[in-house]
């Protein structure tokens, strides 16, 4: 099994409006993939039929060797799930709620409920209703992974969480990994991407438009770099480089401010030539790569 | 209790069931109880030799058996109110176990587990059954203690029979709704789709006797299956076979509706209609003059429910007239079928104008304004308080709309003033049903006391809105909906007993349903002081509300 999941052509519609379509993506054993895109780009599309709560229209999947529809309820035993829209019993206690799920799953999972319920400060035995969003949330992330599966399929698994949660969650991702697991989360917090994810894939308008590796991303990141001359230098020696996406001299061109996409060594090259009296960089967030993606612009590649 | 879907559901209802239960009970002890008048009355003895049996059968009653404990059971209890009862729970807990959790959302995480889909359906019809079980075991072992007693002289085997084929009969519908529900995944289209077919039914077959060309159609009903041979007094028959196949078969098809379905997506059942509303791009103009206000969009969320409310009420007020024609041929038997019947007896169920019930305006009454009339404007009442108010507290989408400019009293007044004119429309709706019926079946009603009898309708079911109102407004979400509805029926047992037992007597004028009906039916008088009683709380309740909403804390 070289793919925890992989679909071929999986396309979704609702009647005529496209929920996800053509989708050919390959979720490698044991990496954390992250599934970036806008609202109502198919993300939550995509995790409801990799789940069969959605039966495809076209196309077919697997996860973890075994067929999305045919073999739902193998598949269903050895993931961990936790929907973008989290809905509970309310009148139940985390407890019963948690128990009841471990019962359905046939698994004794009373140890590792505690265990999380006290990493992520959650008390167990108030009335699921009575919980703020976060830590309903909480119930829901113990919940996908008190059995301890081989695959993660997670909707926007931090939402309402608070930093200190974040990190917790991170903390465990980088846990499960260790122990070999899979991880397919959906996310719109890019940092928390940054951290954990391996690779990332993005989709825009109910189809897959990038897949890569969060490096190959970030080598798309543009970098400020300011450059301060002793002498005045003319904008034509930097504007014209390789990579040099704008370039303005300031304050009578003693001072160069460029934009660079890709490497930075011709630039660095030119700037060895003169006197240099200080510089300082900055790199774009990766938040800018993959909001060119998002809005769709001419930036992206 | 919580290691599986079974016993999960089982668990949910342990409260709920109680009441159920302690229902089941109270009613079959108070019909039990009232056999031994009608037994020792020599009146009505003479009658029943005398009246066409097929008028006698249009009231569920049967000439020769109608004095034993076995005919007067199968007539008031088995035919119609334990029917009733069992079978509103089984639609009830059928829409829960599919639609219900699909809208609520708790089927992703349900699903989510290993457990097939086939195996969810099917352990949620299991509990189903155990639960109908419980509650029919109630009416069964209650009837086995009372049977001695009170010298009811019921067969153990009858007793079984019927109450397995009442059994039977609750998971035929409770299996059809747990079928509709997976189909459409709509709970309120599922509960309505599924109490239409189940008053189809049971009309098809009480109307067959009357009407030839109902004979064949009546033999599909469930109703005419559980009814057949009389199972009280002979005991278990084919009828019990059609019903056990007919269960199986709604189950099967639930399971495999339900294994096929796409969760959580309504629109993809019919998804050409889903793509169309999709397609529309902008708020039809309808839409936005309603969406200006709270009350507006109160109206808007019941644009398309107000006409089933008004249109289900007319069409069985309709059958009542229909009813008439082939009654009143035997005018001069009805009578004395009304005279026969013990006093008290008909007291109880609120009726106290016996001189009018053989009239078309007495049986009109009884039969609709009386009796469903009543009913269906009481839970229309409190339904609507539970979703435009209770609800929408405990969802928090009170918090938001009272998050804008609006002042508080504002909103529960506009939403009760949406109430006033949607019950407005519901019996406009049925007095114009009612307005032609009195002239198509010739039953020569009086068209004051027709609109009359509608504004005194309307105005009891606005009684319980200012009731459900004012008590939401004290005791908060949570519990303001049942206690509405006990008190609707407190006050119903409480104007029948008064009528009866002198005691109580005193006490009678506490209660709305007095006010409304009084000691004259509502189709034989004009406008009343009760009437002005029942107003009086419908306003008082609400402006209650308002005021006291004004410093309440929300959703607590």
């Amino acid at each position: 099994m070289a793919h925890a999941i992989q679909t071929s052509g999986l396309t979704k519609y609702y009647g005529d409006a496209p929920g996800i379509v053509d989708l050919d993506l390959e979720v490698h054993v044991g990496e954390v993939f992250g599934f970036l895109g806008p609202n109502g780009a198919g993300k939550t599309t995509t995790i409801r039929t990799l789940m069969n709560f959605l039966f495809p229209t076209s196309g077919s999947g697997t996860v973890l060797g075994l067929d999305i529809v045919r073999d739902t309820t193998d598949i269903r035993r050895r993931t961990g799930y936790l929907p973008g829209d989290l809905a509970m019993y309310d009148a139940m206690t985390a407890r019963e709620y948690l128990i009841y799920f471990s019962n359905l799953r046939g698994l004794d999972a009373n140890a590792e409920m505690e265990n999380l319920a006290d990493r992520f400060d959650l008390d167990l035995d108030r009335k699921i209703k009575d919980y703020s969003t976060g830590n309903r949330q909480k119930v829901g992330v113990v919940n996908a992974f008190m059995h301890r599966p081989e695959l993660y399929i997670l909707d926007e698994p931090t939402a309402g969480l608070d930093p200190l949660m974040q990190q917790e969650f991170q903390e465990l991702v980088r846990e499960v990994k260790s122990d070999g697991a899979t991880m397919f989360l959906s996310s719109h917090i890019l940092p928390e991407v940054d951290k954990i994810a391996d690779r990332v894939g993005i989709v825009r308008e109910s189809k897959l438009i990038a897949v890569d590796t969060l490096e190959s991303f970030k080598a798309q990141a543009h970098q400020s770099i300011t450059l301060q001359f002793i002498e005045p230098v003319d904008v034509s020696v930097f504007s014209s480089l390789p990579g040099v996406t704008s370039a303005e001299a300031r304050n009578g061109g003693t001072v160069m401010a460029l934009t660079v996409k890709g490497e930075m060594d011709a630039v660095v090259k030119a700037a060895a030539a003169r006197h240099v009296e200080s510089i300082s960089t900055r790199a774009d967030e990766l938040e800018e790569v993959f909001l060119s993606y998002y809005s769709g612009t001419d930036d992206a590649p | 209790m919580l290691r599986n879907v079974f016993t999960k559901d089982i668990w949910d209802r342990r409260v709920s069931m109680i009441w159920w239960v302690v229902g089941m009970v109270l009613l079959t002890l108070w019909l039990a109880v009232l056999y031994p008048v009608l037994r020792d009355s020599e009146a009505m003895q003479d009658f029943l030799e005398e009246f066409p049996v097929e008028l006698l059968a249009a009231f569920g009653m049967d000439p020769d058996t109608f004095m034993t404990g076995a005919g007067y059971l199968s007539a008031q209890m088995f035919s119609f109110i334990a029917p009733i009862v069992v079978i509103s729970f089984t639609i009830i807990a059928g829409v829960a176990a599919t639609a219900g959790e699909e809208r609520r959302g708790t089927m992703d995480m349900l699903l989510a587990t290993p457990v097939s889909r086939r195996s969810v359906a099917l352990q949620k019809g299991l509990s189903l059954a155990v639960l109908t079980g419980v509650i029919v075991a109630s009416i069964a072992v209650t009837l086995l203690v009372m049977n001695p007693l009170i010298g009811l002289d019921l067969r153990v085997e009858g007793l079984l029979a019927i109450c397995i084929g009442l059994w039977l009969l609750g998971l035929v519908f409770g299996y059809i709704t747990m079928a509709l529900g997976a189909f459409t995944g709509n709970p309120t289209l599922t509960g309505g789709l599924a109490a239409g077919i189940a008053i189809l039914a049971w009309f098809v077959n009480a109307f067959a006797p009357l009407y030839d060309w109902l004979e064949w159609p009546s033999k599909l009903s469930p109703f005419s299956w559980y009814l057949h041979d009389m199972p009280l007094l002979n005991g278990f028959s084919s009828g019990h076979v059609w019903l056990l196949i007919a269960g199986i078969a709604f189950l099967l098809a639930a399971l495999e509706l339900f294994a096929r379905r796409n969760i959580a997506t309504e629109q993809a059942v019919v998804p050409e209609a889903a793509a169309r509303r999709r397609k529309t791009k902008e708020v039809s103009p309808r839409s936005a003059w309603l969406l200006r206000s709270v009350m507006g969009k109160s109206l808007w969320d019941r644009r398309r429910s107000v006409w089933i409310w008004g249109f289900g009420l007319s069409t069985m007020t309709l059958l009542t007239f229909a009813a008439w024609p082939s009654l009143a041929a035997d005018s001069e038997a009805l009578q004395s079928l009304v005279e026969s019947f013990p006093k008290e007896v008909l007291a109880l169920f609120g009726l106290t104008d016996t001189a009018a019930l053989a009239t078309p305006e007495g049986f009109v009454s009884s039969r609709t304004y009386g009796s469903v009339g009543p009913i269906v404007v009481i839970v229309f009442a409190i339904t609507a308080m539970a979703s435009l108010i209770a609800s929408e507290e405990s969802t928090g989408r009170l918090d938001q709309v009272l998050s804008t400019a609006q002042e508080r009293p504002n909103v529960i007044g506009e939403k009760s003033n949406a109430v006033f004119l949607l019950m407005g429309v519901i019996v406009l709706i049925l007095l114009g049903v009612a307005l032609w019926g009195n002239v198509q079946w010739d039953t020569g009603m009086d068209p004051v006391y027709l609109v009359t009898a509608n504004i005194g309708l309307a105005l009891l079911g606005l009684c319980f809105w200012g009731i459900a109102v004012g008590l939401w407004s004290v005791i908060g979400a949570s519990g303001s909906v049942g206690a509405t509805a006990a008190v609707a029926v407190a006050t119903y047992f409480l104007n029948g007993l008064g009528a009866s037992v002198d005691l109580l007597g005193p006490f009678r004028i506490l209660s709305p349903w007095y006010w409304y009906l009084g000691d004259t039916v509502p189709l034989a008088k004009g406008l009343t002081w009760g009437y002005a009683a029942l107003a009086a709380v419908a306003v008082g309740g609400t402006l209650y509300a308002m005021a006291r909403f004004r410093t309440r804390d929300l959703a607590v």
